[in-house]
């Protein structure tokens, strides 16, 4: 884990001194990342986390498809030369709707995570760092909002709101800090008492500063793998609301709504309506899963090299 | 009419995702035959079996509650937000016997032998009404059902709709109960009603009377439990009565507990409602004395979340009778190997988009009043396209253009004919031809406001868009293939169809203009089924300005004259009229009228008549035995 390099209020720098003094040493993030790169299960994660990326956001400009034009007579057509996977109630054809899809489903999984760790980091950093009562106060609430189920509360929401995904985002996002917010918390605890703390507290640093220059920043290794589980969770959590009805609509979809809507059509054996997304989604999330246990060893030199 | 009808993700995600997506096809495992062997839009799906097997008493029988649409209110005075045949005619008719039935079996008629008094007698040029009431028939605490007890309920439904209009569903200003005069037990057996004007006595009898459900007044007339009987005639004491009926009817957690809903006239009494998950089963009344007495003992109602859940369990043989949706018609066939006979019919109704003519949201409301946006909108609904599609109904449907089904006595046989057919360039032409210019995949614009006939029309200004939002019902399937190929269709000619699903319940509770109008500002379009129609067809209540089901407050001074014709004339061609009227007229957006497929255990029999009401959502399980 890394400092920050400077400091304008003369505090101790972030780069340790024995490093400076061994430059044939490789910096931590180098050793981190080696330490990803040898781990076949993230390399694979990496993989496929990139070929889904460019499947959904470069494969509609290579395989053209109508997702807007609905064919009642082309509807539940079996996969064959026309259509690799068959075309769905509508008459869509199911290989461009799971490229669709998978672009919905990837934008809110990515922008949930960064909602969700984005206020649990600096509502975690503030709680650690002020300590007390304070802290005190907003620890049990989060616990009080843990308490309440989830799925819940987001489902509540969205039967009042049209879903887009930006909606969608954004309630998966403010309903999923709460697991951020105590790992940073945790993480706070421990480096306030770090001599560098203390150094810019009695340089005169102000709380805002130390948050924002010190803490956040020796707190990022933490947030960056929680951001690869938040985006696995946020992948799920608007597949099982699209799957419930509470997805996006038309022309908009997700990879829950397929799912959803294949269920519908599988007893009359359209199979290709659920194996090929159903596949998409164990493999998206199983990638983002992979990569974010190996970045945890790999940042983590404890974990490193087990 | 009747509506028809995280914590902890972290490790678990891949486990959460496997099991969302691959469990799941697990099901797929019963085939994947297609075949129905149905002719796309027969007039019925499979035929009816002979009564066969010796009938013998006891057993019980697990029947499939529809997705989302519990039974949540008792009284049989059900309000507009309650207001479903899954309510009314699969729930309360059970327990408390309508004064005369329908239909009888397939046909749209009041079933004489059904009913608890003979047909009425109209006298005094259709000013007075004569009911006498058949023996027989009693309260479960052995008490007959007396003329009384149908004062009784006139009573209490004057009272509720003093306290609000919406109190009663089946209600519309100036007809009944506005209608009566006076109401008067001459005899414990003899109701006479006076009227206040002549009224066409088939109308008053099949749709009015129809609605009329005698109530236990030696039990009910008290205002609290353990209160004394009141004098229900007293508006007062009405008023007090209809107040503590009503607040205990809007607890289900109390329904099978509560004494009020002991006493019951019909062939079955609740004995069990889980709030939780709103399964609720049914006891046989030994007391009921109506003309065949129940076989089975117990009746169980088993709630479902969807309508492949249901349909599961009609395949793995565990429930003995259950609705088949249209995106399972192909699985028909592994049905009737598992051992089930499937029957379906059009239901006695009409299925369409509804139109909220109130609300004001961007000039929705000035739009739909142009019949010509209305037109436009009908031709771009492909119902040949809809019915033969296996995405959609899958040949189970036939179009229908009407209020009435073509099987209705009434009707003139163009109920079938599309008035607009599909034809998406004549609806261009027709926006073109009314200033709009239009934009396919764009937004199509309002180019000359003002009223001329080349012009937009009154109230809509010049940039005027186009644009709805389309309420479905979540469950089936199939609204949400019929809304998205009609949004998909707008959206060809610029015409934006916001779709989103709702539950049934959340439609009827939230979206009903009569029932909630502060809502009306909300929806703009919505689909839910359909409605069930009275045996008369008429409209009135309806589609009348001021009828209490007037869901989209559609008004048309001319639909308004040809239903008062319908009700106060005594001529069958005055409800031709009207329905050939509202045909064109287009209150709604036509839908094809979609098969309502039963399927039930081939251990099951009884008369063929108390199987052929099922596409009606009527049940009559007293008929029903277990071989």
């Amino acid at each position: 884990m890394t400092e920050s390099t400077t400091d304008k209020t003369g505090a101790p720098t972030a780069r340790d001194d024995r490093e400076a003094r061994l430059p044939d040493t490789m910096s931590g993030w180098r050793l981190t990342a080696r330490a990803f790169m040898e781990n076949r299960l993230a390399v694979t994660g990496l993989g496929i986390i990139v070929f889904f990326v460019l499947f959904c956001f470069a494969g509609p400009h290579l395989y053209t498809t109508d997702q807007v034009t609905v064919d009642p007579v082309s509807s539940l057509l079996a996969p064959g030369g026309a259509h690799p996977l068959g075309t769905d109630p509508q008459g869509f054809d199911v290989l461009g709707r799971i490229m669709r899809g998978g672009q919905a489903s990837l934008q809110i999984g990515l922008f949930a995570a960064l909602i969700a760790t984005g206020i649990g980091t600096l509502y975690g950093t503030v709680a650690g760092l002020a300590g007390g009562v304070v802290d005190g106060f907003m620890m049990r609430v989060v616990d009080t909002l843990l308490s309440i189920p989830f799925l819940f509360i987001v489902l509540i929401v969205a039967t009042r709101f049209s879903s887009t995904v930006l909606s969608l985002s954004l309630i998966l996002g403010a309903f999923s800090w709460l697991a951020p917010a105590r790992l940073v918390r945790a993480e706070v605890l421990s480096l306030r008492s770090r001599g560098f703390v203390a150094a810019a507290t009695v340089m005169g640093a102000t709380k805002a500063r130390i948050i924002a220059r010190h803490l956040i920043p020796n707190a990022l290794g933490v947030v960056i793998v929680n951001i690869t589980f938040q985006v696995a969770d946020a992948i799920i959590a608007v597949a099982l609301l699209g799957f419930l009805g509470f997805g996006l609509n038309y022309p908009d979809v997700e990879w829950g709504t397929q799912l959803s809507q294949g269920v519908s059509y599988l007893l009359g054996g359209s199979w290709w309506l659920i194996y090929p997304v159903g596949g998409c989604l164990v493999l998206v999330v199983m990638a983002f899963n992979f990569v974010g246990d190996a970045l945890r060893d790999s940042i983590d030199v404890r974990l490193r090299r087990r | 009419m009747t509506i028809f009808t995280k914590r902890g993700f972290r490790r678990r995600s891949p486990l959460l995702a496997v099991t969302l997506a691959a469990l799941l096809p697990l099901a797929a495992c019963s085939g994947g035959d297609t075949t129905t062997g149905q002719k796309s839009g027969s007039k019925t799906f499979g035929s009816l079996p002979a009564q066969s097997g010796t009938p013998k008493d006891g057993g019980a029988m697990d029947i499939a509650q529809q997705p989302g649409a519990g039974p949540f209110y008792m009284l049989p005075i059900v309000p507009g937000a309650f207001n479903s045949t899954y309510v009314t005619y699969q729930f309360q008719r059970l327990m408390y016997r309508p004064l005369y039935w329908f239909p009888e079996g397939a046909s749209h008629k009041v079933n004489e032998a059904l009913s608890m008094a003979a047909l009425p007698e109209f006298s005094d040029g259709n000013k007075t009404v004569t009911i006498k009431m058949r023996e027989g028939y009693k309260w479960s605490d052995g008490n007959p059902v007396e003329a009384d007890d149908v004062v009784f309920f006139i009573d209490l439904v004057k009272a509720a709709l003093k306290k609000s209009p919406s109190n009663w569903a089946d209600y519309t200003p100036g007809q009944f109960p506005d209608s009566i005069a006076g109401a008067k037990a001459t005899s414990k057996s003899t109701v006479t009603l006076k009227l206040k004007e002549a009224y066409n006595p088939e109308w008053f009898t099949a749709n009015q009377l129809t609605s009329v459900i005698p109530l236990p007044a030696d039990q009910w007339s008290r205002a609290s439990a353990d209160g004394p009987i009141l004098d229900h005639s007293s508006p007062k004491n009405a008023k007090a009565i209809y107040t503590y009926l009503d607040k205990a009817s809007r607890d289900p957690a109390s329904f099978a507990k509560n004494p009020l809903w002991k006493t019951v006239d019909g062939p079955y009494r609740l004995s069990s409602f889980d709030v939780t998950t709103n399964f609720y089963s049914m006891a046989a009344n030994e007391a009921y004395g109506g003309p065949q007495k129940p076989h089975i003992k117990t009746l169980n109602f088993r709630p479902f979340t969807s309508e492949t859940a249901k349909f599961n369990q009609l395949l793995s043989g565990k429930l003995t009778m259950g609705t088949v949706d249209q995106n399972n018609v192909g699985q028909v066939a592994a049905l009737k190997a598992a051992g089930y006979h499937v029957y379906g019919a059009p239901r006695l109704g009409f299925s369409f988009i509804m139109l909220n003519f109130k609300d004001t949201t961007g000039n929705v409301d000035k739009l739909y009043a142009q019949h010509y946006i209305r037109q436009a909108l009908q031709q771009l609904i492909n119902q040949p396209g809809y019915i033969a599609s296996k995405g959609m109904y899958n040949g189970a449907a036939v179009e229908s253009y009407g209020t009435a089904p073509a099987t209705s006595p009434y009707v003139s046989g163009n109920v079938a004919t599309a008035p607009y057919p599909y034809d998406p360039a004549a609806a261009r032409k027709l926006l073109e031809d009314h200033g709009w210019k239009v934009v396919p995949n764009g937004a199509t614009t309002c180019q000359r406001p003002g009223t001329g006939p080349s012009q937009c029309g009154a109230g809509i200004p010049q940039g005027q868009t186009l644009k709805f939002n389309l309420f479905f019902r979540s469950e089936p399937q199939l609204h949400s293939a019929v809304s998205t190929a009609f949004a998909s269709e707008a959206r060809k000619l610029g015409v934006t169809v916001s779709v989103t699903p709702k539950t049934f319940s959340f439609l009827i509770q939230n979206y009903n203009v009569p029932a909630a109008p502060s809502k009306a500002g909300e929806w703009a379009m919505s689909t839910w089924g359909g409605f069930g129609t009275k045996p008369y067809p008429t409209m009135s209540g309806v589609f009348d300005t001021k009828g209490s089901g007037n869901v989209g407050a559609y008004s048309d001074p001319k639909t308004d004259e040809l239903i008062r014709d319908s009700v106060h004339g005594g001529d069958r061609k005055a409800v031709q009229a009207e329905i050939e009227h509202l045909r064109t007229d287009l209150p709604v957006l036509w839908l094809p009228n979609a098969h309502i497929i039963w399927a039930w255990k081939d251990t099951l029999s009884g008369p063929a008549d108390a199987f052929a009401n099922l596409p009606s959502n009527v049940l009559t399980p007293e008929y029903w035995y277990l071989k």
